[in-house]
């Protein structure tokens, strides 16, 4: 039997969850946005041991689960270094890296895929190198990223779910508390569900919408 | 000059320097000696020495592979270069650095595959230069803009994109895009080779009327009518180096090396018959 009273009254309870989830999205996708690019271009442009170790470090994050990171992040980095991070604050610089390892390999293909003759036609011109990357390769380069990178905040938004493992308070974790005081499994879940839904549906055919646009302009 | 004849029974390959065209100015360009091997180890360029004078249209023909387009890339310094220099004005060309910018400033450059700015209108490519290189009010790059796309035949297309444009049209965009810089040379690397037959002649017919104007031209081309007409200098390369060069009458009509010959007979429709050194179609 679904009981409707409880159903409805986890909307409420959700709220401060809803909060700390929407300020963690906020915080790691402008903070990621800014690190893939820089390991996008460190990889392209910067000399050889530099490129290598962003190569290293990117490989790093995309080769491992984000929940393990998670974990080493709160759980090793205090035990074995010393170094104790707030919840929160892990969590957030964990997110970051792992999103924006994807993001600027994402980026780098994107940079790679328009072909050297368009920086050169920006160089006959007379332009300076960070002229033709910025007139030139960039606006391009980033039509052609950008609708994975929108489809990778909507991930972002769904995946910041795994911080309640931490005991960061955020929306699936206030479900979850309030499952293991009134039981009601079926109600608390449900009504998570359709909050994450609502939400993330607009992003998701926001990114859809982008992916068409994109290949309109092609 | 320091050419290696690869054929031993020919006679060294000669100068028509008493001949040449309309070689009234000083050069522009000077090509001393240059080299380049890629990465890979193939030898893209032997030591090349050539010139080309102000004003002067100077056609570089040759079979695919033998360096045409890498001495081109050299001369604006988007190719490194091994040995040798480049001496554009009086000024040793450069890759890197104010001086190179300063120089490509002032050498247009038309690509084989156009390479228009795909995120811009035509307008926007051809004032992108004016704008982002030479810091110019949007006023004036707008009004400079449609005045040099006009001068290619385009100026009801200024608001369409390199997409909806022909290659023919895109490619006339691309040489008032390098107008627009108002440049003392421009390269031409192959520029009607990706294009459908029948909108080559609407881009040669642009480059003719550039070459009548003045505009010092270096022109890599599979066109041999083109060359012909309109050139005042051939240099027929091979295998990264120079194997002849003269004026267009001598080259065609008289090619001195077996190997020069060998390469003309293969465009059938352009008439090379070098045992009768004539031109059948003089203009």
């Amino acid at each position: 039997m679904f009981f409707w009273p409880a159903f409805w009254d986890t909307f409420p309870a959700l709220a401060s969850g809803l909060l700390v989830t929407i300020e963690l999205t906020l915080l790691v996708m402008p903070c990621a946005l800014v690190l893939a690019l820089v390991l996008a271009l460190t990889r392209l442009y910067a000399p050889h041991p530099l490129a290598r170790i962003a190569t290293g470090w990117v490989e790093l994050w995309r080769a491992t689960p984000l929940l393990l990171q998670l974990y080493w992040l709160y759980y090793v980095m205090p035990s074995e270094f010393g170094i104790l991070l707030p919840a929160f604050t892990a969590v957030a610089f964990g997110l970051i890296c792992n999103v924006s390892a994807f993001l600027s390999e994402n980026f780098r293909a994107g940079i790679a895929s328009i072909r050297v003759g368009q920086r050169h036609a920006g160089l006959s011109l007379g332009m300076s190198e960070s002229q033709a990357f910025f007139r030139v390769v960039m606006p391009q380069a980033w039509s052609r990223v950008l609708p994975e990178t929108a489809s990778m905040w909507v991930e972002l938004f769904k995946e910041t779910s795994l911080v309640s493992t931490l005991a960061v308070a955020d929306l699936t974790y206030r479900a979850l508390a309030l499952r293991t005081e009134n039981y009601r499994t079926l109600e608390v879940l449900t009504a998570l569900a359709l909050t994450y839904l609502v939400l993330a549906y607009p992003q998701a055919k926001l990114s859809d919408w982008l992916y068409r646009r994109q290949r309109v302009t092609e | 000059m320091t050419i290696r004849a690869k054929d031993p029974s020919s006679s060294p390959p000669g100068h028509d320097a008493d001949l040449r065209g309309r070689a009234g100015g000083a050069s522009l360009i000077s090509i001393e000696g240059v080299a380049r091997r890629y990465p890979t180890g193939v030898e893209a360029l032997r030591g090349v020495s050539m010139v080309a004078h102000e004003s002067e249209v100077v056609c570089i023909i040759g079979p695919s592979g033998s360096g045409k387009s890498t001495l081109l890339r050299c001369v604006n310094g988007l190719e490194p270069i091994d040995s040798g220099r480049i001496v554009f004005n009086g000024q040793e060309v450069r890759r890197k650095g104010r001086e190179a910018r300063e120089i490509r400033r002032q050498i247009g450059m038309v690509f084989q595959s156009f390479e228009l700015f795909p995120h811009m209108t035509a307008l926007g490519n051809v004032g992108e230069g004016p704008r982002t290189v030479l810091r110019m009010e949007r006023d004036e790059v707008e009004k400079l803009a449609r005045e040099f796309l006009d001068k290619v035949g385009l100026a009801d297309k200024a608001d369409a994109l390199p997409a909806q444009l022909s290659g023919g049209q895109q490619q006339r965009v691309a040489i008032a895009r390098a107008l627009a810089m108002q440049p003392r040379a421009i390269l031409f690397d192959e520029v009607t080779s990706a294009l459908d037959p029948e909108t080559v002649g609407e881009v040669l017919t642009v480059m003719q009327q550039l070459a009548r104007e003045g505009m010092t031209m270096l022109v890599v081309t599979h066109e041999m009518a083109f060359a012909r007409d309109v050139a005042d200098w051939i240099v027929v390369m091979e295998n990264g180096q120079i194997l002849e060069e003269g004026t267009p009458s001598r080259i065609f009509g008289a090619p001195r090396l077996s190997r020069t010959r060998e390469f003309l007979q293969r465009f059938e429709h352009t008439p090379a018959r070098p045992s009768h050194g004539e031109d059948p179609d003089p203009r």
